[in-house]
Parts: structure tokens; sequence; C-alpha cells
């Protein structure tokens, strides 16, 4: 017989038979100490994430290697290695899977066992904002294939996973303890005959909000930032471009150290104020038309069809994220380490709170096109776009008000 | 102007160009995948100095095996292979032992920033045994699949299904008694 260890283990894999799968959300519905193993397995899996980011190579290494090949070290570029995040295994909030969840008279879809720990938090954040929640279809926003079949799951679990007040332990207001919650593993929301299991009541369910905090916590807590005082830009790279055509958008880390982007996907970095350029790999062929830093290392770069890149290592090298629309993205703009707020067309408003690496859509009302913003906090700010278009909100983009 | 982005095998075949053109392929292909080799190293050994060491080792192999018109489809599972038989010459050369009672701190550079789940997780993967400790690294740390692990080690999917769930369980094992300390669970 297979112990509800190997099952979440093997769920966890996406390795599980449909029917072993039933058994383990009627488990999970019924027993604690199946949670909490799921809360251990969950854990395991984010502990091995941060030890992978945590490995770097020391200089020194590196030094060696270069040097026995006579070859000049990229650290002479002060060039930082970090892992490459899209080859990691899938995060568990990326998992394929999906499911249901009722809280009270809510029906929610979730995104698998990250559905499950953001349960509790995708509760009180429908019960905030049920009515925002309502006006936005059910339809695929996100382009990443692993999600395709379920769409809709993305969306809830997204925004589930970026609403700040999640952290917080179940019942929030406007969720009661005493109200039924189930759990139910049908996958579809036409599902005739969906098999809903009833959760426990509080203290049970603030065993699936700890588990909630884990995973809002995997976004919210600090990154691995490599430690960069000096951008890496090879001071002696042959391949140079003196003409590299017009730039959409710039950033200057330093007087002399800029990045800019442009048509087809080009990124372009200049270590000598703009006279020279190379040119980095940005795996798209996107126009890009907005590019911004945190600090020295951290940047965003964002562009047609929903383009969104992020790099830690000062534009070096880029990994797409997920922005969850095909509208065109003009501008981004970090507020702080974690809050980034970007604008595109069609009035397309985008908010993270975790860095870049996830994204919300927020409700603008405006039909137009978004080209500017200006925010004095992760909460206050203005957009302006075509037509005279300027709106402003004063929660982080939850509400807008039209100011013309 | 059109912007394409240079693959593995291109950036391999100028490793049998110019000077220049060697150190430029040389240089990406190093940070494209020279973490993720020196991550599979550090944990199936645990040993800072000999990880860095046989990483220096695992690129001078594979710079001079791509030199000689090698034709290699997956440079990373390449790399981890030539590693690989390095890791398993090393510990047949030493026959290291794991001390158990160093479980609680086995602290190095690294370690210090970590939290303590990280630390402890990592010690947990130092007292499996070789062939655990690797199908547990190839599935977690670098993210291949069974039959990606297949390929690499030659041994059976069957055989790596069952070392990786015996890996997680020990791991489990390790893990439990603190996890009441780490906020994880109530202890059984």
């Amino acid at each position: 017989m297979t112990s509800h260890e190997k099952l979440i283990h093997d769920y966890l894999a996406g390795e599980l038979s449909p029917e072993d799968e039933a058994k383990l959300f009627e488990g999970l519905s019924h027993h604690p100490e199946w949670r909490e193993e799921m809360q251990l397995q969950l854990q395991m899996e984010r502990a091995m994430e941060q030890d992978l980011n945590s490995v770097s190579i020391p200089p020194h290494a590196a030094s060696a290697l270069f040097a026995s090949l006579g070859f000049r070290h990229p650290s002479k570029w002060g060039l930082h290695i970090p892992p490459r995040r899209s080859d990691r295994p899938p995060r568990v909030s990326e998992h394929p899977r999906a499911r249901f969840v009722q809280w009270g008279a809510r029906r929610v879809m979730l995104t698998g066992l990250s559905g499950m720990a953001v349960f509790a938090g995708v509760g009180y954040w429908m019960a905030q904002s049920a009515s925002h929640a309502q006006q936005v279809p059910d339809k695929p926003r996100m382009s990443d294939h692993r999600r395709s079949d379920h769409p809709v799951a993305m969306n809830v679990a997204e925004r589930a996973s970026i609403a700040p007040p999640v952290i917080r332990s179940a019942p929030h207001s406007g969720v009661s303890a005493d109200e039924p919650a189930f759990i139910s593993n049908s996958r579809h929301s036409l599902d005739p005959a969906p098999v809903w299991h009833e959760l426990p009541k509080e203290d049970d369910r603030s065993s699936i909000a700890s588990v909630n905090a884990l995973e809002a916590a995997a976004h919210t807590s600090a990154k691995p930032r490599p430690p960069m005082s000096d951008p890496p830009f090879p001071p002696n790279e042959p391949q140079r471009y003196y003409d590299v055509g017009n730039f959409y958008s710039t950033h200057y880390l330093s007087p002399q150290k800029i990045i800019g982007v442009n048509y087809h996907g080009g990124i372009f970095l200049s270590n000598d104020s703009g006279r020279t350029w190379v040119q980095r790999p940005s795996g798209v062929t996107a126009d890009l038309y907005g590019v911004h830093f945190f600090g020295m290392a951290h940047g965003i770069a964002v562009g047609a069809q929903g383009t969104i890149l992020m790099t830690a290592d000062s534009g070096w090298t880029w990994r797409p994220v997920p922005s969850g629309t095909t509208a065109t993205l003009s501008t981004v703009r970090f507020v702080s380490q974690d809050t980034v707020y970007i604008c595109g067309d069609a009035g397309v408003m985008l908010r993270s709170t975790t860095g870049g690496s996830a994204w919300k859509l927020l409700a603008t009302g405006v039909v137009g096109n978004l080209f500017r913003m200006a925010f004095q906090n992760g909460a206050i700010g203005d957009v302006f776009g075509a037509n005279g278009v300027h709106i402003a909100t004063t929660d982080g983009g939850q509400t807008w008000n039209t100011i013309k | 102007m059109k912007n394409t982005v240079t693959t593995d095998q291109d950036l391999i075949r100028q490793l049998r160009g110019s000077r220049g053109e060697q150190q430029r392929a040389f240089a990406e292909l190093y940070a494209r995948h020279a973490q993720r080799v020196y991550a599979y190293i550090l944990r199936m050994l645990g040993e800072q100095t000999v990880s860095q060491d046989l990483l220096q080792e695992t690129f001078l192999k594979f710079y001079n095996a791509a030199r000689e018109d090698l034709v290699v489809t997956n440079t990373r599972a390449f790399l981890i292979m030539i590693a690989r038989n390095l890791c398993l010459n090393w510990k047949r050369d030493t026959k290291a032992s794991v001390d158990i009672d160093g479980l609680e701190l086995p602290m190095d550079d690294e370690t210090v920033e970590r939290n303590d789940l990280s630390r402890i997780l990592n010690a947990a993967l130092e007292l499996l045994e070789f062939e655990r400790r690797e199908a547990f690294v190839l599935k977690y740390y670098q993210g291949y699949s069974y039959e990606e692990m297949s390929r690499i080690t030659g041994e059976t999917v069957a055989a790596l299904r069952s070392r990786v769930w015996r890996a997680k369980e020990e791991i489990r094992q390790t893990l439990k008694p603190y996890a009441a300390e780490l906020g994880i669970a109530n202890q059984a």
C-alpha cells in the first residue's frame, strides 16, 4: 500500500495516477498529518531551490580555470554568474495541475498544491475584491505552456500569490471560520461531477494558511542579490558596435555604463558612455520598449507581445517572465526592490510585489494606451496615456481615479 | 538589424576558431553552465575545495573534447557526465566518510547566511549514500527527467525513481526532528 508521503511525493513530481490523485485529495481533506506532510515536502522543495541559488563559484576558482587556458577571465569584467532560473525544476507554484476550492459561497479554481497552499489567502483576497474578480473574465492570460490548459487556475493563483494579505493566518475578515470549506481534485470548471471534500474548521484551515504563508514568503523574501559593485561590461570586448540604431529606452547604471533596448529584442550595453556597445542575447524577437533597473544588478525590460525580461546581473543575461498579457508593454518602473509597475497598450497595468517574478494585471478601466508612470511609493502613483488620459491610484492599483 | 541567440553548438564550434573566438565562446559557455555543474559537484562531494578543483578539471576536459570535433547535443548533460566521472574517481580514491555527529552544524563559508532548513537539508544530503544522493541531486538540483538521468548515469528509470524516493524519505526522516523548530509542522 502506498503511503501518503509517497503519494504527495509522486504528486509533486507530476507522476500520480488519477485514481491515486483522488485518494490523495480525499486524504488531504480528512487528515491534518497529510497536510503537515505536504508542508514538509513543500518546504523541502523551497529549501532546495534556495540552496541551489546560494551556490556560487568563488572568483579565484574561475580565475584558475581561465588562466590555465590562457584566457582572460570574465571576473575581470565583474561578471557574476547567477543560476539560470529558467533551467531549474519548476516551482510548486508552477505545477501544471489545477484544482477547485469552494470557500463559503465562492468557488475558486486553483493550481495544484500551490493552489491549496494559497487557498486560504484566495478566500480572503476574493472577499476583499469580489467585484473586481467578477469583472475579470475567465480567459487565458498566461502564455506558459505548462499552464495553458488551466488558464483560469493561473489567473487566481497568480493573483493570490501576489496579494500581500494572504500571508496572515486564516480566517480573515469576510471569510467566516464557521463557513464550510471544500477541496476538490476536479480539473475543470465544467466538470459535471466534481468530488468535493469538506475541510475541517478553523484550526485545520490555519495549517493550510501556514502553507500559504510559505508560498507567499517565497515570493516576498529577499532574493539572492549578486554583490555587484561594478557592472560586468567587458572593457575590451572584441565584438563592439559603434552604430546600434535608435534605442526605444535606455537606463544609466552610471554615467559610463548604459543599457539600451530597441527593436527585434535588441539589448545593448555600453561601458564608455555610449561610444561603443556590446549586444547581449535577449532570447526574444519582440521589440523592446522599456527598461529600468533597481540598483546596479536587477533590471526588467518590457516590449511587444507582453514581453517581460529580467536580469540579475546588470544586463549580462536575461530570462523571460510570463506577463499574462499579449498587449504591448511600454514602460517599466521599479518603485522599490520588490514593487514594480508596468504600463502598456489597451489600458494594461501590471504590478509585481516580487521584484518582477510574478505579475498581477490591474483593472484600470482605461481602453487607450498608457505610456508613462510616476509613483511616489508602492501605493500612490499617476499614469499617463494617449488622448491626455491621466489616472491615479492611492492603493497600489486596486482602484483608479480618472483625473482627466 | 536581426539579433540572434548563439546556441551552445555554435559556441562549441567557435572553440575551434581563432583565439579571440575561443575565449569569447568559452566564457559564454562557462557563464551558462558553470554554476549548475558546480552545484552538482558540491552537493555530491560536500567539499568546496575539491569541488572547485573538479569544476576546473571538468571544464578543461570539456574544452579539450570540444576542440576535437566532438558533437554535443546537450552541453549541460555532457558537462555533468564529465563531472560525474570525476566525482566517482574522487570518491573511489578517497573513500570519504561522513561523520554523523557532524550533522548538527556542518557549517562552511557558504552556509553561514542560509536559513536553518537549507543548512540541515544540506547536511541530510551528505548523509545519503552516493547513488541516492546523485539521483536526488540530478532530479532536484539539476531538474532532469528520469529519462535524462538514465542517459547520464546508465541506470534504469525504475532504479532512479526508487533512489530519488528513498533519498527523499531519508532526508525527511532527518528533517523531522527539526520540523517543529523550523515551523514546518507539529512534531509527530
